[in-house]
């Protein structure tokens, strides 16, 4: 599979993932697939892999992840 | 026995206290004083508890649409959130357009929406939505409060959200139990969460952007309201003179630097000047700051400002490269980044650039079509501006009368133009001009109405004449959707669908409110009308007829380039 996956981790709250699936939705990035597990009472970890965007887009939408009140942590990998 | 002088008196304070108390305990520590709203059956523990809070002032609106943009209106002058509360299902419904507007324009408010109990959620209780669903695309943040404990820390995190970084709306969605049950009076700070201070400045790119300005020899700054929020204008000002650059503005960024200042360079984009629109064209190096350079301003991106290279400086980092391509982008507060910048760069002179833009005053080519006209746009918004006091508050709705108000009414002050920038919601006017009034009680407030807009908001004069606010609404009365019916004029053949529109008799409307009305039809009514509604002590509707058929010029075709503006009616 190629494309990037984003590893976030959001603060459990109600909204939270909604506003992160909002910032997939609005930068295009075709949500290959998605799962969230968790580690601890407070927060996700949300995995969500992309199609293949182009790098501006997918570096925006990181930092639109970033900018979500509820996410503590946001990064991309190339897979 | 004489009793003792009291050395020391204990006073119980509740620690404990209802839901509704406590929502109003929140308020009141976060520095709130004023709140607009309107009751319902979920939010009703709120408003019983309301007359035992008597520093909170309440607005009674018309419509939930006015109580957020009236917070608007009141967040930009007061310079802190307006709150607005609401009850659930139809009320948060009726919120979400002036929610959607305060985000576009970056307008901290604070949305209380009463929702139904929890043990009715999700099953489609009367007057449910599910209001975090609905809000979150059009808010910064949407909490739903679960629990009373939690009240006072989320709702003073709600006021940081709203405030922080780049300002936005905040809804506070509280479930009616959670209003009625008891919890401690004692919680307070907020759970400080995320990691979303400010970073550091980064140095590296401010040295970059000094040495680009440096090198520049056609550099020009588009100032955006960023440059307001952020209270940056004097240094913008020193910063466009260290420069000699000339300074375009955004339709939000109007007054950052005075109209009459040598540098000053109009508006940018759509209305804008012709001049300003081929200086960015020519520019090699622009440096914006505050904006997140959309459409209205760009025109057709790709043929944006060819020459230039873009310095981009935002507080909101998701906006730098999203619209245009950029040189060298920073993520800062406008104050700051433009300290910085003062701290960098020298005095340049660039008298052939500004030689070539001062060359290129617009003719005053619309004066002959003017003097055809009984009452022409520009001299009626020109008469406004005459007889309002200087430090007058100018609130402009949505349409034709919005550009001619940005256009002609010369602002000196960087604070005194209030609009639906973004959203360019047509109904905002009125009800943002009550919330301005309210936060700025002293000071002369002037809403310039469409009759189109005038007829979505107009039942708010009943809002005015209940708390006795004189806000002056002017209606630029064509009887068209005159933007609109433009757009059907140049660019859709002249084919006029659906545009004509009735207005009822102003004067009568005006009178079975309760507040006064004039009707302008001649020039020599219109100072008279003008002049009285100054003097009035309550609110006043004045009805002026303009020409029917005026235009707004120059106008960049819609997906066109800002180089290819039509200037005027002959070209
Ligand atoms: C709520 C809303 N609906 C529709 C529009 C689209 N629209 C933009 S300008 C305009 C016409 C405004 O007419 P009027 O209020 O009479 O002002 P004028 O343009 O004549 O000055 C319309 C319908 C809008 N901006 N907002």
């Amino acid at each position: 599979m190629t494309g990037q996956r984003f590893r976030l981790v959001v603060e459990r709250e109600v909204g939270a993932l909604e506003r992160v699936l909002g910032v997939a939705r609005r930068r295009n990035l075709g949500v290959e697939s998605l799962s969230v597990t968790s580690t601890d009472p407070q927060t996700w970890n949300v995995q969500l892999h992309a199609r293949e965007v182009a790098p501006a887009e997918a570096s925006l939408a990181l930092r639109q992840f970033s900018a979500l009140t509820n996410v503590r942590l946001a990064r991309i990998e190339e897979v | 026995m004489a009793m003792p002088a009291l050395r020391e008196a204990t006073v119980t304070q509740a620690t404990t206290a209802r839901g509704a108390d406590l929502v109003l305990i929140a308020l009141q520590r976060a520095g709130t004083d004023v709140v607009f709203g309107y009751p319902g059956g979920a939010c009703l523990p709120i408003y019983d508890a309301l007359p035992d809070h008597p520093w909170l002032k309440h607005i009674l609106v018309r419509h939930e649409q006015g109580a957020a943009h009236m917070a608007d209106g009141y967040a930009r002058v007061a310079g802190r959130p307006g709150v607005v509360m609401v009850t659930s299902g139809p009320g948060a419904t009726n919120l979400v357009t002036g929610l959607a507007s305060a985000y576009m324009d970056s307008i901290p408010m604070i949305a209380i929406t009463g929702q139904v109990s929890t043990a009715l959620m999700g099953r489609d209780a009367f007057q449910e939505t599910d209001v975090i669903g609905m809000v979150t695309p059009v808010t910064k943040h949407a909490f739903l409060i679960q629990r009373t404990e939690d009240i006072l820390p989320v709702i003073a995190r709600a006021f940081q959200v709203s405030m922080e970084g780049r300002p936005g709306p905040v809804v506070v969605d509280i479930p009616k139990d959670v209003q009625i049950s008891e919890g401690s009076t004692r919680a307070g700070e907020p759970r400080l969460r995320g990691g979303h201070a400010m970073r550091d400045l980064d140095e590296r790119a401010f040295d970059e952007a000094a040495e680009l300005l440096a090198k520049a020899r056609k550099p020009m700054i588009i100032a955006g309201h960023g440059v307001r929020i952020g209270r940056a204008h004097a240094g913008l000002r020193e910063l466009a003179e260290r420069l000699d650059a000339p300074v375009a503005m955004t339709l939000l960024g109007i007054g950052v630097i005075p109209d009459e200042h040598p540098l000053a360079a109009g508006m940018i984009g759509m209305h804008g000047s012709p001049r300003t629109n081929r200086a960015i064209n020519a520019a090699d190096v622009i440096l914006g700051i505050g904006l997140r350079f959309d459409d209205r301003v760009t025109g057709k991106l790709s043929a944006f400002a060819p020459n230039a290279k873009i310095i981009h400086i935002d507080i909101d980092e998701t906006q730098i490269g999203k619209n245009v391509p950029t040189a060298i982008g920073i993520a800062a507060d406008s104050k700051s980044a433009i300290d910085a910048l003062l701290a960098r760069v020298q005095k340049k002179t660039h008298p052939e650039w500004r030689a070539a833009l001062d060359a290129d005053r617009a003719k005053p080519k619309l004066a002959q079509f003017e003097d055809r006209m009984e009452l022409a746009p520009r001299p009626v918004v020109r008469a406004i501006r005459e007889i309002a006091s200087p430090d007058a508050y100018f609130v402009a709705d949505v349409g034709q009368h919005q550009m001619w108000a940005a256009q002609h009414l010369g602002f000196t002050d960087p604070d005194r133009f209030l609009t639906s920038g973004g959203l360019g919601a047509m109904g905002y006017a009125l009800p943002a001009a009550l919330g301005a009034q309210v936060g700025a009680p002293d000071k002369e407030v002037w809403a310039l109405v469409g009759d189109g807009g005038a007829q979505m908001t107009i039942q708010e004069i009943g809002t005015a004449v209940q708390e006795d606010l004189p806000v002056k609404m002017i209606i630029l009365n064509n009887g068209y959707l005159g933007m609109v019916r433009q757009w059907q004029q140049l660019f859709f053949n002249g084919r006029i669908s659906q545009t004509p529109i009735t207005s009822p008799d102003y004067v009568k409307l005006a009178d079975a409110y309760g507040a006064r009305g004039f009707t302008v039809e001649r020039r020599g009514e219109l100072r008279p009308a003008l002049e009285a509604a100054k003097r009035a002590t309550g609110p006043v509707i004045v009805d002026v007829r303009i020409e029917r058929e005026a235009n707004v010029w120059p106008i960049v075709p819609p997906g066109g380039a800002n180089a290819d503006l039509i200037e005027g009616p002959s070209s």
